[in-house]
């Protein structure tokens, strides 16, 4: 009993030292902490940059030599070497780091070059691939390949560029067809005035014009029902042959954005080329307007509205009058995205030529938050086009739009800074039809 | 059992400590954002010179357009701006522009350049360009128009 007391004893004293010991040695860690930062700073690079100089000119110096001997025998075979080229030469290869030139006079020629780059492409290339398992009936589970985008810009002049997105898109009859997606011609005056003309997408919402075709941009494998590209089952106008002008407001602190359209609209008939790229069914033209703010004091929160409207010609010359509003509230960050936006489409006369008014509901909200390179995320979606709907609800004229809704889980994992691999499930309610799950995966990449 | 807390605590506060060190040059590192000499701009905010990092002002007052510097990616100066200015990290940075230029806002992001001397010269050919330096590597070149820390 008392060697144990002594045990119990020695034991705790040992204790104590050990948390004194450590207290000290994490004090001594605290210290280093807030002391030794500015020595590791500054010494360690300043030593290691005049090594880099050091070595750098003897670099210079031998490169220098072999240069002096190259014109030598330069002049000795031409005879005539204009001495501008070669100190050009010489110039070209002095590295820059070593001898900073004195400060010179500002360059009119420097300028010009930096504003003015010579005409040149500048290609992306996006993509993605994946595989899906549907539970709904006449669906088979399948790889698939998706949208093969190849996105080019080109400056003609400060003020003028060229923008083409060219799509490689597989069709249901496992064919792959080849697309214009956008082209555009700009013209930027200056942050209140941005003129274009060409196909683009519409600024109708905020998704749209987030969020192209490129699906390694966006949190989620697909789009929200409201937002579906016409080959995935859309109804909206999302891409417009035409012209648009946008810029900012001058409103302070409220970062007021303004953005006006008109184009040529789209045909009536869902599922058909979504544009009207060469010739307008109709005289009337669609305009859209779009005014959002993203305020100074809240970085990332932006909300704003759109209203478009246009009037869609049937075969028996009937028009049917099409205003599609929307609103939304987004904040995205580093970290967070939380996307909420609602539209109301309202389409008036009936199939028959008749009176009527019809509308078209639909929202989604998603939210997403980062841990690391892992993104979870959540949405829920939801449309409903009324049964009688002149334009979304006759299968002779297309896809009916009818009832959609449901919720959908993912999580995206950010593989580097150019890929990311996702794996989503939905679970989709339609008015008529059974509900289903699907479960889906995505390796997307952007170059 | 105590020795054994007491020696995770302490692993841990070496890891901690390490990692501080690791990234405290560049916590220390005192950055401007400078102009060259003859641009009579005034001093401007750090909202304003993110408008001018992100694109979204594009032009100074008289009209001309701004040409954006950048160093490149192993330049600590870099970061400082990333951090404190843009409030991004190198992927947010790399995603935001080629988000930009994708929906036809931009053309492409600043140009990066492989030194101080190389943006110190660059600065001083353009009387319309906007880059940043170490505060030690502000001369009578550049005019300072923002002191970051």
């Amino acid at each position: 009993m008392p060697n144990s007391a002594k045990d119990t004893v020695t034991s705790r004293r040992s204790n104590r030292s050990a948390l004194v010991y450590g207290g000290a040695l994490a004090l001594l860690l605290a210290l280093t902490q807030t002391v030794t930062p500015s020595v590791y700073a500054d010494d360690q690079p300043q030593a290691d940059e005049s090594k880099a100089i050091r070595r750098l000119n003897e670099q210079i110096q031998e490169l220098q030599t072999k240069v002096k001997e190259l014109e030598a025998r330069l002049n000795s075979v031409t005879g005539t070497t204009p001495r501008a080229a070669v100190e050009t030469s010489a110039a070209a290869n002095a590295p820059e780091e070593v001898t900073p030139p004195p400060a010179a006079p500002p360059s009119a020629a420097q300028e010009l070059q930096d504003n003015n780059p010579a005409p040149r492409v500048m290609l992306h290339m996006f993509g993605d691939v994946g595989y899906e398992a549907s539970g709904q009936k006449g669906e088979t589970n399948s790889f698939y390949i998706g949208t093969l985008d190849l996105f080019m810009t080109g400056a003609l002049t400060d003020r003028v560029s060229v923008l083409g997105e060219v799509l490689f898109t597989p069709e249901d009859n496992n064919a792959v067809g080849v697309d214009v997606e956008r082209l555009l011609l700009q013209y930027k005056h200056n942050d209140y005035f941005n003129f274009s003309i060409g196909r683009y997408h519409s600024s109708i919402g905020y998704y749209n014009t987030a969020f192209h075709q490129g699906e390694w941009f966006q949190t989620t494998i697909d789009r929200p029902f409201m937002y579906a590209f016409d080959d995935q089952g859309g109804f909206l106008p999302l891409q417009e042959v035409g012209v648009t002008i946008n810029g900012q407001i001058p409103s302070g602190n409220l970062g007021l954005n303004y953005v006006a359209e008109m184009g040529n609209g789209r045909v009536h008939l869902l599922g058909a080329e979504p544009a009207q790229n060469f010739q307008d069914t109709n005289n009337g033209k669609s305009f859209n307007f779009a005014l959002y703010s993203r305020p100074s004091w809240m970085p990332g929160l932006q909300t704003g509205f759109s209203i478009y409207h246009d009037y869609l010609t049937f075969s028996n010359n009937i028009n049917h009058d099409e205003l599609i509003s929307t609103a939304y509230v987004v904040y995205t960050s580093s970290h967070y995205e939380f996307l909420n936006e609602g539209m109301l489409v309202r389409h008036t006369g009936a199939e028959t030529g008749g009176r009527g008014v019809f509308h078209t509901p639909g929202f989604y909200t998603q939210f997403s938050r980062r841990f690391g390179k892992y993104h979870p995320y959540f949405r829920y979606a939801y449309v409903n086009a009324g049964v009688a709907e002149p334009i979304y609800g006759d299968p002779s004229d297309g896809p009916v739009v009818g009832r959609r809704n449901g919720p959908s889980f993912g999580l995206r994992f950010d593989l580097n800074d150019h890929s990311a691999f996702k794996l989503q499930y939905n679970h989709l309610a339609q008015r008529g039809v059974n509900s289903f799950n699907e479960l889906l995966t995505q390796f997307s990449f952007a170059f | 059992m105590l020795k054994l807390i007491l020696l995770a605590t302490l692993t841990l506060s070496l890891i901690v400590s390490c990692t501080r060190l690791l990234t405290a040059s560049e916590a220390l590192m005192e950055v401007d954002v400078v102009v060259n000499n003859s641009n009579k701009i005034g001093p401007l905010s750090r909202e304003e010179v993110r408008r001018i990092y992100v694109g979204e002002k594009s032009s100074w007052p008289g009209g001309k357009r701004i040409t954006v510097l950048m160093l490149a990616l192993d330049q600590r100066e870099r970061v400082v701006i990333l951090r404190e200015v843009l409030k991004m990290n190198e992927s947010d940075y790399t995603k935001y522009f080629l988000q930009a230029a994708f929906t036809g806002r931009i053309q492409a992001a600043p140009k990066d350049l492989s030194s101080p001397a190389q943006m110190k010269a660059r600065l001083a050919a353009n009387p319309n360009a906007i880059g940043y330096l170490k505060r030690e590597d502000v001369d009578e070149s550049v005019r300072v128009l923002l002191k970051i820390r």
